[in-house]
């Protein structure tokens, strides 16, 4: 899933410093699955927000709803009225669900409360890290399983760099060496050989290299 | 308002397993509690929400928990998960330039009446030498 | 006020005396009826007395909801609960004022009434938005898992017989006994246990077993056993009663220099098989562990058998000496007639290995001569009491949790300590806390007897103030499911929805409120109550 963290309020009360009504769009998927901006970091936000503004003595009125998902046409319409009645929008989803907001309301402004972290899992409650980089031409199959994109701080293909100590990253001591983890893993699995086959120089047009990406299922086109 | 006249507003959390006990004592005992407090029961310091207590401070001027001790929760780690929460809060107090020191949080046996009388005086006095929050809500 | 909260009751109660002069009642109850609540002022404090009037004004009034405002009511809820239900009401649209608060603000009268006005308002408040609570009937199994044939095991299965209930043990080793058929007093009375466990007929055993599998919860686990036998089972509660591990302390010995020193398992084990033993014995305790009374009990047992047996020379080294347990005063008292020697020490006395004995050196200031040297043909060692290898993958496999020290971590010290934190799952003995006989078998009879009264009947009413998940906002986060602390909660996969096992639930709604989407409700304080005497405080004070 998508994970993101919810900007520093100080960011948040600057973008909305001018305006004296918003509505604060949470997002009822990935980002309320991650803790950052679901039904209740609505309301967290939304108190605070309108506590900084008291203090100020600016005070603030601020509407909230959190639809299904904000990345999709049909469930950010049933926002319609509440932005239509407030000079800003606030969302707490990921830059989809913004970039959803923008492209069905030109002209209402709206900001992101939220960074759009990474792609990622929770390893246990209330940790998360990233697993994958959506670079749009999977290797798992050749690296064990495990994604030397996303894992390896330098993305490397073909084996650790000099700075893997004791199964450690050289960039932050806290991160398994993707490498490690993938020696490890084809070892178990007993397929050491693999890693004698060179990966060729990965070809990113299917990544963010190649610009902004597309699909579209002509079978399932109306 | 003068701060002397000043009567903070003081939303009091308590767990029913001992705050609720605590405060049952105490007010056998003839503590009377200041007119602006209002109190309100919950199973467990666990279920104190972090809206509730945002709200709270919101219309508000002070936050007070009663927990069990640590380690005698009645459901081992309520009063850990309100504890972690209250930090949450803090947190976002630190952020937006409103006093931690409004939200505080107590580890209470069931039978405490005189530290609860002694906590929520203090803290009463406490949030009086604060003044009012500035993040409250004109009435 | 709402028309909605006209429909609510205000029955005020138990005010004679001091607090019904206190308060001025007629003048609060004209304010409340002015806001529309239909009042009623108990003339009686008597029980079966002030039930009728309860009855007879809810019947008369057509009341659904009421607010029974008084002092000191905490212990006679369930009796208008009671009263409730029995008028074929939903005992739970009742809140409950207390008084107490006001009667004691007492400076002035209308002040103190003022305030106890305000008090039965909030309660009112509460109970508007209450739902009734359903009452759900669950049909419990009748049969326990035992885990564990230990003396633990063996005493809690005999009393849940003995209670009429079935038992499965399941032991992970070939023979029954533990621990306690390896001690020299306890071989006889262990054998006897075993034979009367062994007859029973209610009683059946699994030997050289494991459990693997759990599902369900209490009153209705699902069990996988496998070893010996592999067989599936349903149960209605589990109690683990399996041993823990004796450790000698770590210690750098020469190869000569191992039989000097032996750990107080070992020994017993000498004294057992009725072997010579050496001239000068001495004992180390609280070395490792300086909690448990177990050791001392034993190194004070094991010493007195020593001197009367082989009249040795007996010294014992302590820390602190724990006689306080069953007859613990006496039979140290015993050891000190019989002339057995016992030392202080504050620092661990250095043992220095000799050709054919133990030299230990003691440094303690309280002492005349502050340095003592000792000479011994033996060393007997305090062993650590350490977790069995067991523990964790069966604590992961009950979804229990271990302690700092990796024994299973009961869920409240001070309630009952070998409830866990799951509803149905006990723990039982050493696996929680090494201790002696004699608090082990209590241990063990005051479970079964909690079990047969949860049980017995085969049938439990539960009411159902178990937190409710609404699974049109739910989002499967699987939040809840992680933080519940008692296992309560699951994923439905089927239905692909999170729902809250009632039996389970303990309604503490630490679910509710870790929530990110606030799909969770708990009953009796919903969201909706909580934020409600909020904004009451707002409302009044100040």
């Amino acid at each position: 899933m998508i994970v993101g963290e919810r900007k520093p309020m100080q960011e948040i009360l600057d973008m909305i410093a001018d305006h004296k009504k918003i509505f604060i769009a949470g997002c009822g998927t990935c980002v309320a699955v991650c803790m950052a901006g679901g039904d209740k970091e609505v309301s967290i936000l939304s108190s605070a927000i309108k506590m900084a503004r008291n203090k100020e003595n600016k005070p603030i009125e601020i509407l909230e709803q959190t639809p299904l998902r904000q990345c999709e046409w049909e469930f950010v319409d049933e926002l319609k009225d509440k932005i239509e009645a407030c000079e800003a929008v606030l969302s707490m989803a990921c830059g989809i669900g913004v970039q959803t907001l923008v492209e069905r309301f030109p002209k209402v402004i709206v900001y992101p409360a939220v960074n759009t972290t990474f792609l990622g899992l929770p390893e246990e409650q209330g940790v998360w890290s990233e697993r994958c980089g959506a670079c749009g031409n999977c290797v798992l199959d050749k690296t064990g399983g495990i994604c030397p994109i996303v894992r390896c701080s330098k993305s490397l293909l073909n084996g650790p760099c000099g700075g893997s100590q004791d199964g450690k990253c050289e960039v932050d001591p806290e991160v398994d060496c993707a490498w490690q983890l993938i020696y490890d893993r084809l070892k178990t699995l007993g397929k050491l050989d693999d890693l004698t086959e060179i990966l060729p120089p990965k070809d990113w047009s299917t990544g963010r290299d190649g610009g902004p990406r597309k699909i579209v299922r002509e079978d399932m086109k109306l | 308002m003068t701060k002397r006249d000043f009567k903070p507003k003081i939303t009091v959390f308590y767990c029913e397993h001992s705050g609720l006990l605590s405060a049952d004592m105490a007010i056998k005992s003839g503590f009377v509690y200041p007119e602006s407090v209002r109190m309100i029961k919950v199973p467990c310091s666990g279920k104190i929400e972090s809206i509730h207590i945002m709200r709270a401070l919101e219309e508000g001027d002070g936050v007070v928990i009663y927990a069990c001790h640590k380690e005698a929760c009645q459901f081992l780690r309520g009063n850990l998960r309100a504890e972690a929460r209250l930090a949450y809060i803090k947190n976002i107090l630190k952020e937006i330039s409103i006093e931690e020191e409004r939200v505080q949080m107590y580890y209470l046996s069931p039978s405490n009446g005189v530290k609860f009388t002694r906590t929520l005086s203090t803290f009463y006095e406490d949030l009086k030498s604060l003044g009012p929050n500035a993040g409250r809500a004109e009435e | 006020m709402t028309k909605k909260i006209s429909k609510t009751g205000i029955f005020i109660y138990g005010f004679e005396g001091k607090p019904g002069k206190v308060l001025g009642l007629d003048e609060a109850c004209s304010s409340l009826g002015a806001l529309g609540f239909v009042c009623f002022k108990c003339p009686s404090s008597f029980f079966p007395g002030e039930m009728n009037d309860f009855e007879k004004f809810l019947k008369k009034n057509k009341l659904s909801k009421v607010v029974v405002a008084g002092c000191g009511l905490r212990i006679k809820e369930p009796v208008f609960r009671d009263s409730l239900k029995k008028m074929g009401l939903n005992p739970y649209l009742i809140t409950f004022a207390n008084l107490n608060e006001a009667v004691v603000a007492c400076g002035d009268k209308s002040e103190a009434t003022k305030k106890a006005v305000a008090l039965i308002i909030k309660a009112a408040k509460w109970v508007e938005t209450q739902e009734p609570v359903e009452i759900q009937k669950v049909s419990l199994k009748r049969e326990v898992l035992v885990l564990g044939g230990g003396i633990a095991g063996i005493e809690t299965a005999l009393t849940l017989a003995e209670g009429g209930l079935s038992v499965i043990l399941v032991e992970e080793k070939s023979h029954l006994g533990g621990g306690a058929a390896e001690v020299g007093n306890l071989k006889n009375w262990t054998r006897d246990k075993v034979e009367t466990l062994k007859k029973n007929e209610r009683i059946k055993v699994i030997l050289s077993s494991n459990l693997v599998d759990l599902r369900g919860n209490a009153g209705g686990f699902t069990v996988k056993i496998e070893g010996a036998q592999e067989l599936t089972l349903e149960v209605g509660a589990i109690v683990v009663a399996v041993g823990y591990e004796f450790v000698l302390p770590v210690w750098k010995l020469g190869e000569n220099s191992k039989s000097l020193i032996i750990g107080q398992k070992e020994l017993e084990k000498r004294l057992v098989s009725d072997e010579k033993l050496s001239q000068r014995i001495c004992f180390l305790a609280d070395l490792v562990d300086e909690d448990l009374k177990i050791s001392t009990r034993a190194l004070l047992r094991q010493a007195l058998l020593i001197k009367e047996k082989f009249s040795s020379d007996v010294i014992c080294f302590c820390k602190d000496l724990k006689v306080s347990f069953n007859g613990g005063e006496l039979l140290y008292k015993r050891a000190r007639e019989a002339g057995i020697l016992f030392f202080k020490y504050a620092e661990k006395p250095e043992i220095k290995f000799l050709n054919n004995a133990v030299e230990i050196l003691l440094i303690n200031e309280d002492y005349p001569h502050e340095e003592l040297v000792f000479e011994s043909d033996l060393l007997v060692v305090g062993e650590k009491m350490m977790p069995g290898k067991s523990f964790e993958g069966l604590a992961k496999l009950l979804s229990v949790d271990l302690d700092l020290n990796g024994f299973f971590q009961e869920d409240n010290v001070k309630i009952l300590p070998t409830k866990s934190s799951r509803k149905g799952i006990f723990f039982v003995g050493g696996c929680r806390l090494p201790q002696n006989i004699d608090e082990t078998l209590s241990e063990a009879r005051g479970t079964a007897g909690e079990i047969l009264s949860f049980l017995s009947k085969g049938e439990i009413e539960l009411d159902l103030t178990s937190a409710k998940i609404n699974s049109d906002r739910c989002i499967l986060c699987l939040t809840c499911v992680r933080t519940c602390p008692h296992g309560a909660i699951i994923i439905d996969q089927e239905e692909g929805t999170a729902k809250v096992v009632p039996i389970a639930c303990q309604s503490c709604g630490i679910c509710a409120s870790e929530c990110p989407v606030m799909a969770i409700e708990l009953p009796l304080y919903t969201n909706a109550q909580i934020i409600g005497q909020l904004s009451d405080v707002v409302g009044e004070a100040g």
